[in-house]
C-alpha cells in the first residue's frame, strides 16, 4: 500500500468538539477521534492530529486530500479548522474541500436509511439546521440533503417531520473527509 | 542556516515574510485598510475573515518572491499575541499545521518582541538601547539590554498613539485611516496654535495616554468651530510627539542609555523623528516596510528563537492565541549563544 492508494483526512471544528478522521475510499474509516474541546480547538487541534496518525500507524505525508467542515457553527471554530487545513493542504501539496459541519454532526447520530435534522445552538433561542437522508449502504458517508443549512428559531426546527434529531454530540468527520471527492470550496459559512 | 517563513495576522494586515540569516528574502503585506475605511475602524470578525480569505495566497507570493520552494523552508512562525484573538487564530493555526505537515519546528512569536528584532535588523543596532514602538495598536517603551533581557518599561493606558491619529482626523473629516492625512495637514499648520494639554506631563514613570488628549481636541472644535483645521492637526500631532519624546528622554536619563530604536507606523512622522533627535536621543529608523506590521519582523524574531523553540515542540505546536499577551511570557527562551 504506497502513495497511490487515496487516504483523506476529515477535519472538523465548528462544534464544542474537535472531531478527526482519516478515511479512505477503499478501506473506509481507517481513525477516528472526537474529543469535546470547548473552546479550545486551536491550541489542541495539531497534538490531537499527531496522535491520531500514531494511533494509525500512518504517516501523515500518505494523505492525498483534505476536507474541512465549513460549518455552519462557531465562526472562530470554523476558521481554525479552515487555516489549520489550508496549512496542511499547503505542505502536503493535496487537494482541500469543503463539507457540511450538520452533515458530519448528522451522521454522528443516524442509523443507514434514517431521515433526521442536525441541529446546532445558534443562541438567542435559534439554532443552525438542517435535514439529511442517510444512504442505505452503511458505508456510503455522504448524505443526502433533503433541507440546506439555514439559522432558524428553535421552535421552527422542532417541527421538521424525521426520524430522529440530533444535537450535543460530536460530529463524525469521517463525513468531512469522505466529501473531498466532491471538491466542494473550503469557504467559510457565515448565517 | 535555516530559511524561516513567518506570519503576522495580528490586526488589519496579513504579513507573510521569508528570512535567511538575518536577510529578508521576501515581505509581502495585503492590507485591509480599504475594507476597513467604511466602518471607520478595525473590524474584529471582518478581519478574521479576510485574514483567511488571502493568507494562504500571500504565502505563496511570498515564496515566489523569495525565490525559495517550500521544500527549503527550516522552520515556520506566527505571531500569537498581543493583538485581535480571532485574527491571531488564523496565522497561528495556519502556520502551526504548515510546520507540522512539512515536519520542520514551529516558533510561536511575541508580536512586539517581532517589532523590536525588525528594528534592530532595519537599523543595524545592537542591544543595550531604548526601543518606542507607536502605531495603530500599541505603544510601549523597552529596554532592549540583550536578546533574553527585553524589560518594558512604560505602555500607553489607553490609545494608541497611531489610534489618537486616527480618530483625530475622524475629527477633521479626514477618512480612516486617517493618520498620514493628519501629518499631511499639520505640515501648513501653526503648531502652537491651539494649546492642549501634554499628556501624562509631570508623572515619574513611562506610561502614555492618549485618550484625553484626543477629547481636548474633540471639545476645542465644539467649542471653537471656526478655528483651521490645519492649525489643530500641527498643535495635536505637535503635542503627541512632545510626549513621545518626554516620556523617551527620561527614560534614557533613567537608564542612562542614549540609543533609542523607533518602529510602528509612528516612526514615520516627520516631527517625531526632529522631537527625538532634539531630545539629544542617538535614534534609529528603521525602513517603513519593516517597521509597520509585517511577516519578515516575525520571521527574524523566531531565528533568535529557533533552536530552543526546536527542543520544545511539544508546547510550540500546543500554542494558544492570547490577546494581551504580556512580553515576559512571549514563547519559548533563547538558546544559549
Amino acid at each position: 500500500m504506497g502513495r497511490v492508494s487515496r487516504l483523506y483526512l476529515g477535519i472538523d471544528t465548528a462544534t464544542p468538539f474537535l472531531s478527526l478522521a482519516l478515511w479512505s475510499p477503499d478501506r473506509g474509516v481507517v481513525a477516528e477521534a472526537r474529543h469535546e474541546v470547548g473552546r479550545d480547538h486551536a491550541a489542541r487541534i495539531v497534538p490531537e492530529l499527531q496522535r491520531l496518525f500514531d494511533r494509525a500507524r500512518t504517516d501523515a505525508a500518505s494523505v492525498t486530500g483534505v476536507g474541512v467542515g465549513v460549518g455552519p457553527g462557531s465562526y472562530t471554530g470554523v476558521r481554525v479548522g479552515l487555516a489549520t487545513a489550508q496549512g496542511l493542504a499547503r505542505a502536503w501539496q493535496v487537494p482541500i474541500a469543503g463539507a457540511s459541519s450538520l452533515a458530519a454532526l448528522a451522521l454522528a447520530g443516524l442509523a443507514p436509511g434514517e431521515r433526521g435534522a442536525a441541529l446546532l445552538d445558534a443562541r438567542r433561542g435559534n439554532v443552525y439546521a438542517a435535514v439529511f437522508r442517510r444512504p442505505d449502504d452503511p458505508t456510503d458517508l455522504r448524505l443526502e440533503v433533503l433541507r440546506p443549512p439555514g439559522k432558524l428559531a428553535r421552535s421552527e426546527a422542532a417541527a421538521f417531520d424525521v426520524d430522529r434529531v440530533v444535537e450535543g454530540v460530536a460530529p463524525d468527520a469521517s463525513a468531512t473527509a469522505a466529501a473531498v471527492g466532491l471538491a466542494a470550496p473550503a469557504e467559510a459559512v457565515y448565517l | 542556516m535555516a530559511i524561516v517563513l513567518g506570519i503576522d495576522t495580528s490586526c488589519d494586515d496579513t504579513g507573510v515574510g521569508v528570512v535567511e540569516g538575518g536577510r529578508v528574502l521576501a515581505n509581502e503585506v495585503e492590507s485591509q485598510t480599504a475594507l476597513h475605511a467604511r466602518f471607520g475602524g478595525v473590524v474584529p470578525e471582518q478581519a478574521s475573515r479576510e485574514h483567511l480569505s488571502v493568507l494562504d495566497g500571500v504565502v505563496e507570493r511570498a515564496l515566489r518572491a523569495a525565490g525559495v520552494d517550500l521544500a527549503e523552508i527550516g522552520a515556520v512562525a506566527a505571531t500569537r499575541g498581543p493583538g485581535l484573538v480571532g485574527a491571531l487564530l488564523v496565522g497561528l493555526s495556519y502556520g502551526k499545521a504548515l510546520a507540522w505537515g512539512l515536519g520542520i519546528p514551529f516558533v510561536p512569536v511575541h508580536h512586539l518582541e517581532a517589532h523590536i528584532a525588525a528594528a534592530v535588523s532595519g537599523s543595524g543596532q545592537t542591544p543595550p538601547f531604548l526601543c518606542l514602538i507607536a502605531s495603530g495598536g500599541h505603544t510601549s517603551l523597552f529596554v532592549v539590554r540583550d536578546w533574553d533581557a527585553i524589560e518594558q518599561l512604560g505602555r500607553s493606558r489607553d490609545d494608541a498613539a497611531g489610534e489618537a491619529f486616527d480618530k483625530v482626523a475622524r475629527l477633521l473629516g479626514l477618512g480612516y485611516p486617517g493618520g498620514p492625512a493628519l501629518a499631511a495637514l499639520a505640515e501648513r499648520g501653526d503648531d502652537r496654535a491651539v494649546p492642549l494639554p501634554v499628556p501624562m506631563r509631570g508623572q515619574q514613570g513611562f506610561d502614555f495616554s492618549f485618550s484625553g488628549l484626543k477629547t481636548a481636541v474633540a471639545v476645542t472644535l465644539e467649542r471653537e468651530p471656526d478655528l483651521r483645521p490645519e492649525d489643530v492637526a500641527a498643535s495635536f500631532e505637535r503635542t503627541v510627539v512632545e510626549s513621545l519624546a518626554d516620556v523617551t528622554r527620561r527614560a534614557a536619563a533613567h537608564t542612562g542609555l542614549t540609543r533609542v530604536v523607533v518602529a510602528g507606523g509612528v516612526a514615520a512622522n516627520r516631527r517625531l523623528r526632529t522631537a527625538i533627535a532634539a531630545a539629544g536621543l542617538e535614534a534609529a529608523f528603521p525602513p517603513p516596510a519593516l517597521a509597520t506590521d509585517n511577516g519578515a519582523m516575525v520571521a527574524l524574531a523566531a531565528e533568535r528563537r529557533l533552536a530552543a523553540a526546536a527542543g520544545r515542540q511539544a508546547e510550540a505546536l500546543g500554542t494558544d492565541a492570547v490577546p494581551y499577551l504580556p512580553l515576559a511570557a512571549a514563547g519559548t527562551p533563547k538558546a544559549p549563544s
